[in-house]
């Protein structure tokens, strides 16, 4: 659930939440997206779900919620992303080095779920004739 | 008009025509040797059973729910998982759109996406060729 009110935090690096809005502000997002995309992240990887009330309830959810987050970023459609525990790990022109990424991501902490696409490809539907069609 | 396989590129027929391939995870390297039956009726590249797919792990490079493909058969529409993942067959070490079912078994197919790669040669009920011929 999101609100306007504010939390007061004391004791926060303030040389880390530097960085953390230079990323927010180099993707063009508000810090607070950013943190509630970090605590969903973390929750996910330390209990493997979400309580159920809070929008995203399992690993793949939150995956799927920062991919539709991604698509709709003008500046990532037509490109490669790799998207594990609710973050973008990758993005870049060609999905090799986009899963050469996910490969060091993983190898650092395994994750359960990840996301390698380009974005913006839509849902095909494809006709399957009847070359699998078996006599009991 | 001369067509010149590998002999081990050669199999004797057993029950139907399938494709030797090594389907390997992107992200961790695990692999496994499979056997698909080749399917014309199929337009992409390879189908697994779940089983398959779990074992892999391939739901560590899948492509986001929304773009998963949906079939429609003689028996409506069936929606498939998709992800990406590295195979090796005759003539070619590339990654490969791999689906299975979202609900239900499946099985392993090699459809007309991956065959365009491949010369293949059915005679008759007696041995098949696959691999990477040239027509002379």
């Amino acid at each position: 659930m999101l609100t306007e009110e504010g939390i007061y935090l004391k004791h926060i690096d303030r040389a880390k939440y530097r960085k953390l809005k230079a990323i927010a502000a180099e993707r063009g997002i508000p810090v607070y997206k950013l943190l509630n995309e970090a605590i969903a992240g973390y929750i996910v990887s330390s209990k493997g779900s979400i309580p159920s009330g809070e929008g995203v309830t399992s690993l793949e959810e939150v995956d799927n919620a920062k991919y539709r987050e991604a698509s709709e970023t003008p500046s990532l459609k037509g490109r490669w992303v790799g998207i594990a525990r609710g973050t973008i790990v990758a993005t870049g022109d060609d999905a090799e080095s986009v899963v050469g990424r996910m490969r060091e991501a993983y190898s650092k902490s395994a994750f359960r779920h990840g996301i390698v696409t380009r974005v913006g490809e839509a849902r095909e539907e494809r006709e399957w004739l009847a070359g699998s069609i078996q006599q009991q | 008009m001369r067509v010149v396989f590998n002999n081990s590129d050669c199999y004797v027929y057993d029950k139907g025509f399938a494709v030797p391939f090594i389907l390997a995870n992107l992200v961790t390297g695990e692999s496994a040797d499979l056997r698909g039956a080749i399917d014309t009726g199929f337009d992409g590249d390879l189908m697994v059973d779940s089983e398959t797919y779990e074992r892999l792990n391939l739901r560590l490079s899948e492509r986001p729910e929304s773009e998963f493909p949906a079939y429609r058969t003689f028996s409506g529409t069936i929606l498939f998982k998709s992800s990406l993942a590295r195979v090796t067959m005759p003539g070619r070490n590339s990654m490969a759109e791999v689906i299975t079912p979202v609900s239900g078994l499946g099985k392993i197919l090699v459809g007309r996406r991956a065959l365009k790669n491949l010369t293949t040669l059915l005679h008759k009920a007696e041995r098949y060729c696959v691999g990477d011929a040239k027509i002379e």
